[in-house]
């Protein structure tokens, strides 16, 4: 365990980089434990802090477009907000972290919280990579970019025109969709049938569009919530009109015969053939921790910002939310986690955490959660406490998943590693502590029933 | 203070119930039912921790 800095807050005060779910979290978390130090917090956004969920959800069919719903901790903790500035580098030594506005905050204590980014088009698409953007156009239709010119010598020839391909992170990600469906885009690819791949491509259908997701895998969601609840959620997305593309991906994409440079319609060519056509194309292709920023800090930076059992990443800095990779007791292995809940109990955690590294206080006992995450998709909803792998022992211990309104336990190593469930959230939240407990599977799976 | 659930936000996800037990209850009907709408200043961290964590920001809490 990394030892914490015994002193008192200096002037300075805290500094929290990342202003969403697990950033303003720690701030209320640090007040709560008694900092009447300045706090500044740091987003690039340029909202307060935001339901985020909402944005692959609500905000695609119900929610107004502006602006985006505030979350009440905003107003009830007292700190400074710096919002639309990126942090650039985080220097241990002298404890302080660049803006991209060319501002220097020095900090006693330092809160880690810039999340993830919704991944990159990858291999699947690796013939347009150097092409593919996320812009975001105001008319329906895919605009036709044009990439950089290429070759070093004679006359500039344009690079064939590529289309866009969204990503989903952001209220504007989500507002640019919805702008481009509203304009009448009716014909929807979406690459991906994860959390954010599903509830797009509901969403879509859920407007009336057409809709075509496309995922390597054999069901949706399968790798994250199990083979039951990944079966189930295919049965339901193709009852609803969604055409599955399952068992393939995205081999290449190009402007569909007849488009012109500024509007048309997208080819979407996949790796078993077909084509499809697509007004819009979205990729729901999984989040990379935003660690790209603290690159040469001396921070051990692969997959998310490394911490000890205590969410401490070095002496007065503290990580928490999607950005945090930490020790499980529970689960006796490093995880990270991306999802809602875990972002602010986490958050409150690394705030009153950072407080006792601060004021010399003994360290809260290490964080130790049971994660939870949701969806909900066509009036059902799946969820999961835990941590489903793919060749866990998976159980049905109530109802039945063919009725879609289920209860079922994993198992891995002998050990209870989640639970998941379908329209039961009473049932689920009664088997919660065979997580926590990590209890053995034999016993859980008679006592369960 | 007092707790206030709005319903049709609420989908009893039971988060509040994993946070303060002692004021929020999802029965074996799948509803929410709070246990106490003034629950004692004692609980207040929990209460509040509760509404933070709520999945669709259900629970608010009126002083009074």
């Amino acid at each position: 365990m990394i030892p914490s800095r015994p002193a008192a807050p200096g002037v300075a005060g805290v500094v929290v980089v990342g202003a969403s779910a697990a950033g303003v979290s720690a701030a209320v978390g640090l007040r709560d434990a008694g900092f009447t130090g300045p706090l500044t917090v740091v987003g690039a956004e340029p909202h307060p802090p935001y339901d985020r969920p909402a944005v692959s959800k609500g905000l695609l069919t119900d929610l107004e477009p502006a602006p985006p719903p505030t979350l009440p901790a905003v107003d009830a903790v007292d700190a400074r907000w710096l919002l639309g500035r990126s942090a650039t580098a985080l220097d241990l030594a002298s404890r302080t972290v660049r803006l991209d506005d060319g501002t220097t905050l020095p900090y006693d204590g330092l809160v880690l919280a810039t999340g993830a980014e919704a991944a990159p088009a990858r291999a699947g698409l690796a013939a347009l990579r150097s092409g593919v953007r996320t812009d975001r156009p105001s008319t329906c239709g895919v605009p036709a970019l044009p990439s950089a010119p290429t070759g070093t010598a004679g006359p500039t020839v344009p690079a064939p025109t590529v289309p866009a391909v969204r990503t989903l992170r952001t209220w504007e990600d989500a507002a640019a969709l919805r702008q481009v469906l509203d304009a009448g885009a009716t014909r929807v690819v979406v690459v991906g049938g994860g959390f954010v791949g599903t509830e797009v491509a509901a969403a879509c259908r859920r407007r009336g569009a057409e809709v075509t997701l496309v995922d390597r895998g054999e069901s949706l969601l399968a790798r994250r919530c199990g083979p039951l609840v990944g079966e189930v959620l295919a049965a339901l997305h193709r009852e609803h009109g969604v055409r599955l593309a399952l068992r393939t991906e995205v081999a290449a994409l190009r402007p569909a015969p007849g488009s012109t440079r500024d509007r048309g319609a997208t080819e979407v060519v996949l790796a078993d053939g077909r084509t499809l056509l697509a007004d819009v194309v979205v990729a729901g292709l999984g989040a990379r921790p935003a660690t790209g920023w603290l690159a040469g800090s001396g921070l051990d930076v692969g997959d998310g910002v490394r911490c000890d059992e205590t969410c401490l990443a070095a002496p007065g800095v503290v990580a928490a939310g999607d950005l945090c990779r930490w020790p499980s007791r529970t689960f006796g292995r490093e995880l990270r986690v991306e999802h809602w809940t875990n972002a602010v109990e986490q958050g409150e955690y690394a705030g009153r955490r950072l407080h006792a590294a601060l004021t010399g206080a003994p360290a809260p006992p290490p964080y130790d959660p049971v994660p939870s995450f949701w969806t909900e998709q066509f009036g059902c909803l799946v969820q999961v406490l835990g941590r489903p792998e793919p060749g866990d022992e998976v159980r049905v211990v109530a109802g039945d998943p063919r009725v879609r309104r289920f209860v079922a336990v994993h198992g891995r190593a002998g050990v209870v590693r989640a639970v998941v469930g379908i329209d039961w959230p009473a049932r689920l939240r009664r088997l919660r502590p065979l997580v926590a407990t990590a209890a053995p599977w034999s016993v859980a799976v008679v006592g369960a029933a | 203070m007092r707790v206030i659930v709005d319903y049709d936000l609420c989908d009893s996800h039971g988060e509040c119930m994993t946070v303060a037990p002692e004021v929020f209850e999802v029965r074996d009907d799948d509803l929410l039912y709070v246990l106490d709408e003034t629950p004692p200043g004692t609980l207040r961290p929990k209460v509040v921790a509760a509404a933070r964590r709520c999945p669709k920001l259900a629970i608010t809490l009126a002083e009074e």
